[in-house]
């Protein structure tokens, strides 16, 4: 009975945080034409979230809620989950809007803020905490979001849960995506979806969880040029390609206006080792280029036509920095780290735009988001938004949906990965990270929520 | 004649002498070459709390002093030691994220001090009874047929590349069990020191005068007798040199650790799960993209040098106060 009763409470405040999410999100759109007064319209107008919620779609679903309550409490969890996924949905449109219109920083920011200010009077009792749990997690894979998870990690088991032990090795996401297959760690750390033969023969439950964004970039060393230069997927695809060899090609001059390029030999620097870097990239010129498709093709190592090869980012980025003329793909972190000017990339809809945090998140506008938990994983690069970066991807966390044994371990670790999309996305861009989209956000929470030990679900947190 | 001959041979003997003196020159030139280079570029990193901390991710807040001591948690900004005092609306700009990336070395590698310390030491309790063993067996039975065989297989294994053992390992034991742990790292390093343990031993017993043994039998000692109470003893201070060459041999491996060992950013008692190591810090450190964790790298390998000639030192001072000989 109890069950019940608080399953009934569950969805009761799901509803309410929906609803005071739709709420906010549909006040900031508005005011996104004078984004200094998003904060104050955002907590003023969720003061009160029931009386207003009422004329807004939410007012079906709570019906379905409260009608039947007790009579299949099973069904009616799944409508209401329904209900407020479509609730969401509207939600989440309003909020990319938001997020694109503003600062990157700042909507992160009124995310991280929102709940705490609206959710106050309606759901303080029953606001999320992660469990004091003790266990010990270990995860291996992709180098580029190691930065970040480190700072998880510490601020996590330091401050947060100081009872659960938590690893992660930076050992590359194909090594990452293998110890996962095998059994040996707890979660795994991809740049790249595990492929869907792999996924079926040995980790049919693998999900992939999106925990961050990130771009790669062109690193450019020509002495004496500091200047950020442009470039658009002809070039990129040429330089590459050995098509464009020189500097002094007329083509490159086209896009960089007021640049003196020397005659220098174009010297590209590809990863030598198998790496999710090397996948977004190629990823990338596949898409804009018919010539790198039928000649090279994409995938986390493939035959460069040109150029000299160097191991793991920081090799490409040291080569590059030791080499005039040299140009590189990094991810942006590691530019950022060396002090390089972020460059220029056309985008599909004809823009020429930097890969700040902003521009790398709004890659993922207009996606399609998969409902199946299993199907989250998707490529980005080339995105048909108008402000998006167009080589960024998102970097995944992989769990187990059925198959961990351990529930205490099972719950310790969707703890730290619910806090880490909710509490950790206010780390993003302080490291040059891209926040999630709240779309990717949202169905990302749903997928770890699907994560079961013995058939029962290993974490109930409110969706938001 | 005989002038021209003298001084055509004196001629050759300084040539030949000039020579020699150039190559061992040229071979010592690599070894002052890497320890200077890693201890002008490590000492950057080299602290007190380099050696008495864990790792800590890199953040451009101010050192925690006696009269600062560090921010407290602020759960509403748990990550408010990432900029020193962002400037109101800058958060997330590039020069931000530079710094944060820029900033000073944090933390230390305490964890893989420790680390490299139980790896290689549980590595040496596997490798021990085993290499020593052996070598009094290819010692005191060293006609027996099967004796030649081990020796060559001894040689073999000495000489094959240590990946090879990690993914022995890997496959035999990491897979199996499904698990990382400091202990498979162990025993993919244990592999590494049989060899080096058993010919140690074997040769510093066969250097043990035949006349020794002659006498313990006469006296009416069996061959056991004989062979732990006389012959061992005497050949100890040469056999302690194997087993410290061995465990720095150890210390020092990397890719058997990156197959089993897997590594860790804190101090885990538990032999049994993923630890820190001194080498694979080194090596994913010199992978970061912080120049203060590439920099921590060469401190890393600094440490670790210091680790295997401070245990050389307190092993030979050690043995040569229990009496004998030292090498």
């Amino acid at each position: 009975m109890s069950i019940v009763t608080r399953k009934i409470r569950a969805t009761m405040l799901s509803l309410a945080i929906a609803s005071a999410l739709l709420l906010s999100a549909c006040s900031s759109a508005p005011a996104a034409v004078e984004p200094t007064a998003v904060p104050e319209v955002a907590v003023e107008a969720t003061a009160a979230p029931e009386a207003t919620a009422i004329p807004e779609p939410t007012a079906v679903p709570e019906a379905t809620a409260t009608t039947e309550p007790t009579k299949a409490p099973e069904a009616t969890a799944t409508t209401a989950a329904e209900a407020t996924a479509t609730v969401e949905a509207t939600a989440t449109m309003a909020a990319t809007a938001t997020l694109a219109a503003t600062q990157a920083a700042t909507a992160t920011k009124a995310v991280m803020t929102a709940p705490t200010a609206t959710t106050a009077p309606a759901v303080a009792s029953t606001e999320w905490e992660p469990r004091q749990l003790t266990a010990k997690l270990t995860g291996s894979g992709a180098s580029f979001p190691n930065p970040l998870y480190q700072v998880w990690i510490s601020v996590y088991t330091k401050n947060v849960v100081p009872g659960v032990q938590l690893s992660y090795s930076s050992v590359g996401s194909g090594q990452g995506q293998k110890d996962f297959i095998a059994y040996l760690t707890d979660f795994g750390g991809s740049d790249s979806a595990i492929k869907s033969s792999d996924v079926e023969s040995k980790a049919p439950d693998a999900i992939h969880l999106p925990m961050v964004m990130g771009g790669v970039m062109p690193m450019v060393n020509i002495a004496g040029i500091k200047t950020p230069l442009k470039f658009t997927p002809e070039t990129l695809a040429g330089i590459y390609l050995g098509a464009i060899t020189n500097w002094n090609d007329p083509r490159l001059a086209k896009d960089n206006e007021g640049v003196a390029f020397p005659d220098l030999a174009i010297t590209p620097v590809y990863r030598s080792d198998s790496s999710g870097t090397t996948s977004i990239w190629t990823d990338y010129l596949s898409k804009v280029s018919t010539d790198w498709k039928a000649k090279v093709g994409s995938g986390s190592a493939v035959s460069f036509p040109a150029g000299i090869g160097a191991s793991g980012n920081a090799g490409v980025s040291a080569t590059v920095l030791n080499t005039n003329g040299a140009v590189g793909y990094v991810e942006v972190g590691y530019a950022l780290a060396a002090g390089f000017p972020l460059p220029f990339v056309k985008n599909a809809s004809g823009n020429f735009v930097k890969p700040e945090t902003n521009n790398v998140s709004a890659a993922a506008n207009g996606m399609n988001i998969s409902s199946n938990p299993q199907r989250l994983a998707a490529s980005i690069t080339n995105s048909a938004a108008p402000d998006a970066y167009p080589i960024a991807a998102f970097t995944y966390i992989l769990v187990r949906q059925s198959t961990y044994t351990d529930v205490n371990k099972a719950q310790a670790l969707a703890d730290f990965l619910y806090w880490g999309l909710t509490t950790g996305q206010g780390a993003t861009v302080r490291l040059g990270y891209a926040p999630l989209p709240e779309g990717m956000r949202i169905a990302a929470m749903k997928a770890l929520k699907t994560v079961t030990v013995n058939g029962a679900p290993v974490i109930d947190a409110p969706v938001k | 004649m005989r002038t021209f001959n003298y001084r055509r041979r004196k001629l050759v003997d300084q040539l030949m002498r000039g020579l020699s003196a150039l190559a061992t020159g040229c071979a010592v030139i690599p070894l002052i070459a890497i320890i200077g280079y890693v201890l002008t570029i490590g000492s950057g990193a080299i602290s007190w709390s380099f050696f008495t901390d864990i790792y800590q991710p890199p953040s451009n807040a101010p050192e925690p002093t006696a009269e600062a001591p560090e921010v407290a948690y602020d759960p509403n900004d748990p990550f408010a030691n990432l900029t020193v005092e962002p400037e109101a609306g800058t958060t997330g700009s590039t020069e931000d994220v530079t710094n944060v990336y820029n900033a000073a070395p944090r933390g230390g590698v305490l964890h893989g001090i420790l680390g490299t310390l139980t790896i290689a030491g549980i590595g040496l309790l596997f490798a021990l009874p085993i290499g020593i063993f052996a070598g009094i067996y290819l010692s005191e039975f060293r006609n027996e047929r099967f004796a030649t065989v081990v020796r060559f297989c001894c040689d073999v294994l000495s000489g094959s590349p240590s990946i090879v053992a990690g993914v022995t390992i890997y496959v035999l034991v990491v897979l199996q069990t499904q698990q990382f742990s400091a202990v498979a790292g162990s025993m993919a390093l244990a592999i590494l020191m049989i060899p080096i343990v058993t010919r140690t031993t074997e040769e510093m017993l066969k250097l043990v005068p035949e006349t020794m043994r002659e006498a313990a039998r006469g006296l009416g000692a069996p061959t056991w007798y004989s062979t732990f109470t006389v012959v061992l003893p005497a050949a100890l201070p040469g056999i302690v040199t194997g087993v410290m060459l061995a465990f720095a041999r150890g210390a020092g491996e990397t890719a058997p650790l990156i197959l089993t060992v897997l590594g860790s950013n804190i101090i885990t008692t538990d032999i049994f799960k993923p630890m820190a190591a001194l080498p694979l810090l080194t090596y994913r450190y010199t992978e970061s993209p912080y120049p203060g964790e590439n920099t921590q790298a060469w401190g890393a390998a600094f440490v670790l040098m210091m680790l295997v000639l401070l245990m050389n030192i307190l092993v030979r001072i050690a043995t040569r106060k229990s009496g004998g000989n030292s090498r």
